[in-house]
């Protein structure tokens, strides 16, 4: 008896391990949104997100992706894939390069060089980072000379978060600080190279007056109709060499099928054949995948007792009633011949009553008509 | 048994209390529970408000119109070097017009030396070509005016050609005279004169068949006659046929006598119709030998008169012909003489061209001399370079000791009076913004004093014409040439009904959108939703953006959140309002 119940017990703790494996894999999952961009674009999940990373020295520039974008609108144009909203702002997809570098910041306190990210296109809609103040800038606005800090560089230099539309000078020119963000912390992102004072600027901004070390990183959100359409479309528009890029459709990052892929690159996962260099979201993102699919591979093992446990107690239970298969479809049959005997006689009940009131009613009209 | 089932009601009581407690616990402090679970966001009014634009740029400070100091002449053929000794201003200094700018070493005059020698033997060989025979006034005044070996050589040709087209004109009127000749010959032969001669003809013609009608007449009546005799026998010979057949038939000959008879009758009748036919042809023979007869006297005498007057053309002829030879004659004689004036100006030109051309080239000689001797004096730089006007020194290029050549800038003046431009390269529709004659302000200004910039013009950026613009402004003040300069120029204010902070605007495939709080009351309280307002963004500045959506005014827009916010979700306030 006493060993049943700590049977029982061992099996409700490892679907109770089960159980926490997959809320920590969903919560780690869930709490990237670089990597939800494509569920905040649309709810209809027809929408994919695409990221290109491109190797250093690539040679990216800002005329390359304005060629792809012409060549998208056409290609959509072509196979009739429109703008469903009536919103007559509303637009099909939407996209954001940026480059690494550093500027050397001067603010009303005093100076500093700090890591840069010049950026082109709607950036922060792809990476909404938490405003402290302000909000976040865009390449589509008028003026191009915004810039973002995170609170350790505005704390740096103005003492302060709430400096939405003060002015920094970067490389001896005024830019206006459109907002305050502050960045995810954790083990992740230290690790990512998240630890130091970062601005975003414009691209044109940080080529002008700060150093960058090229464009690396393109995303796109854009529609998908069937699977893999959009990842087909960016790689033969921006048509890079295998060695040169590596694209990543970020909503199926998660997937069951990814995560059983990145399991099974254990071992050759680790290997770079690539002069790649992932910017911080992404090293992030990949951290995450490992821990997902350790979380999947505990889940699966925490799965192995309760199956083995109740296949083994169908054996036992199977043994101890001298169950067969013959007499289980014995016992079905004599059940089924059952209820349809006792349907028939029913039915058969159902009629004669029917019948005998058909009767009485002839009886009876035949004594009015007398 | 009763123990153990009043053990089991114990159990079951405090199970219960505990949960009722637990329930009670969770259900008061519900709210707190839930509140702290929903994302915290801040809210701002839509309001109406005024949209600023503005355009902001940077760029580098310029004189306006600077004056580069440079040495010697910039346009010399040949340039040369000298040496800075010293520099008498420093970057900043104001100068006066002929204050010292910096000292040059002194230049050697040996080049001078050498181009007066060569002058002076070009003038020699001049002269030598004045004096040299041939030279005659006209081949002086041809050589001292323009002369070109080309222009000359053309008028050679074209005397040339003159001379060969009167040449020309001449035997063309030889050509005719003779003509004229011929046809004068002609015409005064009788042999050859074709008039004459056709009409002579026609005499003798006439007079010919004068003296042969009589015969052909009677020759004519003659067959005549024969061809009438044939006639009546044949007529003879039928009636016997006739008459024969007549008989046999009246004698009941047999029918292949009959026939035989009928044939001869038949041969009769044919002879008959020959003899009638050649009796008809006789007779139209004679007809027109009678005529010809009597028409020949006549034709004759139509003849001669026609001979008559064919020479009396002949005559006339000969007459209008011998005029027009005179007329021809009288030409060619003037195109000869026009010939030979041509003749005698093409010898004169050939004549002339060599003293033409020898004296040109020692004129020319004498020239290039000349003007090497004022080059190698030009070339002489002073040793002391002066201001050529006041200004302030922006620039200079050299340090003393270094080397210079001439034509180069040495230093870079802003003339006194003059005011600086700022060029800032903007972007096509940044510069749409902006007009003509817009005042600027500086960013930062309170660097500067009395600034005053104004926008002058707005060109194509050469570095992108297509898609980028300068906007060139005036700027006047304490300016120092070089230094970077930040402006904000535009700024208009326009009101707008529904205006939003910019962190409130969201987007997403459906276009752009605010979040809304909107209360709904609960038996626990009033709950904050979150709904979408689908919305168009007309203006936007820094800070701010103006919209148009289904909105009354006055709602709260939730500008920001500690986390994601999808719309129909609860949310909490922040407790900062």
């Amino acid at each position: 008896m006493k060993s049943r119940y700590l049977e029982v017990i061992a099996g409700a703790v490892s679907l109770g391990i089960v159980l926490v494996l997959g809320i920590v894999a969903h919560s780690i999952s869930s709490d990237l949104p670089d990597q939800q961009a494509a569920m905040r674009w649309s709810d209809n999940g027809n929408v994919s997100q695409i990221s290109c990373y491109f190797a250093e020295g690539s040679q990216m520039t800002p005329e390359i992706f304005e060629n792809f974008r012409h060549s998208l609108d056409s290609l959509l144009q072509q196979e009739s894939i429109t703008v469903e909203s009536e919103n007559p702002g509303a637009r099909l997809w939407v996209d954001c390069y940026s480059a690494e570098g550093s500027v050397i910041l001067s603010g009303s306190r005093n100076q500093m060089t700090v890591d840069a990210m010049g950026v082109g296109g709607d950036f922060f809609l792809f990476h909404p980072f938490q405003l402290m103040a302000g909000a976040y800038f865009s390449g589509n606005d008028l003026m191009q000379d915004y810039c973002v800090l995170d609170e350790t560089a505005a704390w740096q230099l103005f003492g302060s978060n709430n400096i939405a539309g003060q002015t920094v000078n970067i490389g001896g020119v005024p830019h206006v600080v459109s907002g305050v963000i502050s960045h995810p912390k954790g083990r992740l992102y230290e690790a990512a190279g998240l630890t130091e004072s970062r601005i975003y600027l414009s691209y044109e901004s940080l080529v002008k007056y700060g150093e960058s070390r090229g464009i690396n990183h393109y995303e796109i959100l854009m529609p998908d109709p069937v699977d893999g359409y959009a990842m087909e479309k960016v790689k033969t528009g921006l048509n890079m060499h295998d060695r040169e890029a590596e694209y990543i459709e970020n909503n199926k990052r998660f997937s069951f099928q990814n995560i059983y892929h990145v399991i099974k690159s254990v071992g050759t996962r680790s290997m770079s054949g690539k002069a790649i260099i992932f910017p911080f979201w992404e090293n992030v993102a990949r951290g995450c995948e490992d821990m997902v699919a350790l979380c999947l591979l505990g889940m699966a093992l925490g799965l192995v007792y309760p199956v083995v446990f109740s296949v083994y107690g169908f054996i036992r239970w199977k043994k101890r009633n001298a169950v067969t298969l013959k007499g289980v479809l014995r016992r079905v049959y004599k059940k089924g011949a059952g209820c349809l005997k006792c349907i028939w006689a029913r039915i058969k009940a159902h009629m004669r009553r029917k019948m005998a009131e058909e009767d009485m009613e002839e009886v009876s009209d035949e004594e009015m008509d007398e | 048994m009763s123990e153990n089932r009043s053990k089991r009601k114990d159990i079951i009581k405090n199970i219960a209390i505990v949960f009722l407690t637990v329930l009670l616990i969770l259900t008061f402090f519900s709210q707190t529970i839930m509140n702290y679970s929903l994302p915290q966001v801040a809210t701002a009014y839509v309001a109406n408000d005024t949209i600023t634009t503005s355009i902001r740029g940077t760029g580098t400070v310029e004189a306006a119109d600077p004056y580069s100091v440079i040495i010697g002449d910039d346009k010399a053929e040949s340039a040369t070097t000298h040496k800075i000794s010293k520099i008498a201003v420093q970057e900043g200094d104001e100068v006066e017009k002929g204050d010292i700018l910096f000292y040059l070493d002194e230049k050697s005059n040996s080049a001078i030396e050498e181009a007066q020698k060569a002058y002076e033997e070009a003038q020699a060989a001049y002269e030598t070509a004045l004096l040299s025979e041939g030279v005659n006034a006209s081949v002086i005044a041809q050589a001292n005016n323009s002369f070109d070996a080309e222009q000359y050589s053309k008028q050679l040709i074209e005397a040339q050609k003159e001379v060969d087209a009167r040449q020309k004109d001449v035997d063309d009127i030889q050509k005719v005279i003779d003509a004229f000749e011929l046809q004068i010959s002609i015409t005064g032969s009788e042999n050859q004169n074709t008039g004459v001669v056709n009409a002579q003809k026609a005499v003798n013609e006439a007079q010919k068949v004068l003296a042969e009608a009589p015969d052909k007449l009677n020759k004519a009546m003659e067959a005549f006659a024969a061809a009438q005799g044939e006639q009546q026998s044949a007529t003879d010979k039928l009636n016997a046929a006739n008459s024969a057949y007549e008989a046999a038939v009246a004698e009941g000959k047999t029918e292949e006598e009959l026939n035989v008879l009928v044939g001869e009758v038949t041969k009769a009748q044919t002879e008959l119709t020959q003899a009638q036919s050649k009796a008809q042809d006789a007779q139209k023979k004679a007809e027109e030998a009678q005529k010809v007869a009597d028409d020949a006297p006549a034709a004759l005498e139509k003849a001669q008169k026609a001979l008559d007057s064919a020479k009396l053309d002949q005559q006339n002829s000969l007459l209008n012909l011998n005029q027009q030879l005179a007329t021809y004659q009288l030409n060619k004689k003037n195109a000869e003489n026009i010939l030979a004036e041509k003749k005698l100006i093409l010898d004169t030109l050939t004549g002339n061209k060599g003293a033409i051309i020898s004296l040109k080239d020692a004129k020319e000689a004498l020239e290039d001399a000349k003007k090497a001797l004022s080059e190698a004096k030009k070339e002489q730089v002073d040793s002391v370079i002066l201001a050529d006007l006041a200004g302030t020194i922006t620039a200079i290029r050299f340090k003393s000791g270094e080397s210079v050549s001439t034509g180069e800038e040495v230093m870079v003046i802003r003339p006194a009076g003059q005011g600086y431009t700022l060029s800032v390269p903007v972007t096509l529709e940044q510069s749409r913004k902006v007009h003509v004659g817009d005042g600027a302000s500086l960013v930062n200004n309170w660097w500067y004093e009395e600034v005053k910039i104004v926008l002058r013009s707005i060109r194509p950026d050469p570095s992108d014409p297509a898609r980028k613009r300068l906007l060139v402004f005036d700027v006047e003040g304490d300016m120092t040439e070089g230094q970077n300069l930040t402006v904000s120029i535009g700024e208009r204010s326009t009101p707008y009904e529904m205006v939003v902070p910019n962190s409130s605007v969201r987007e997403d495939n459906n276009g752009k959108f605010i979040l809304i709080v909107e209360s709904k009351s609960s038996p626990l309280g009033n709950r904050y939703v979150a709904t979408r307002v689908d919305v168009q963004v007309i203006a936007s500045d820094d800070t701010k953006s103006a919209i148009t959506g289904a909105l009354s005014g006055w709602e709260y827009v939730i500008t920001t959140s500690t986390h994601p916010i999808n719309a129909g979700q609860l949310v909490r306030l922040s407790e900062n309002g």
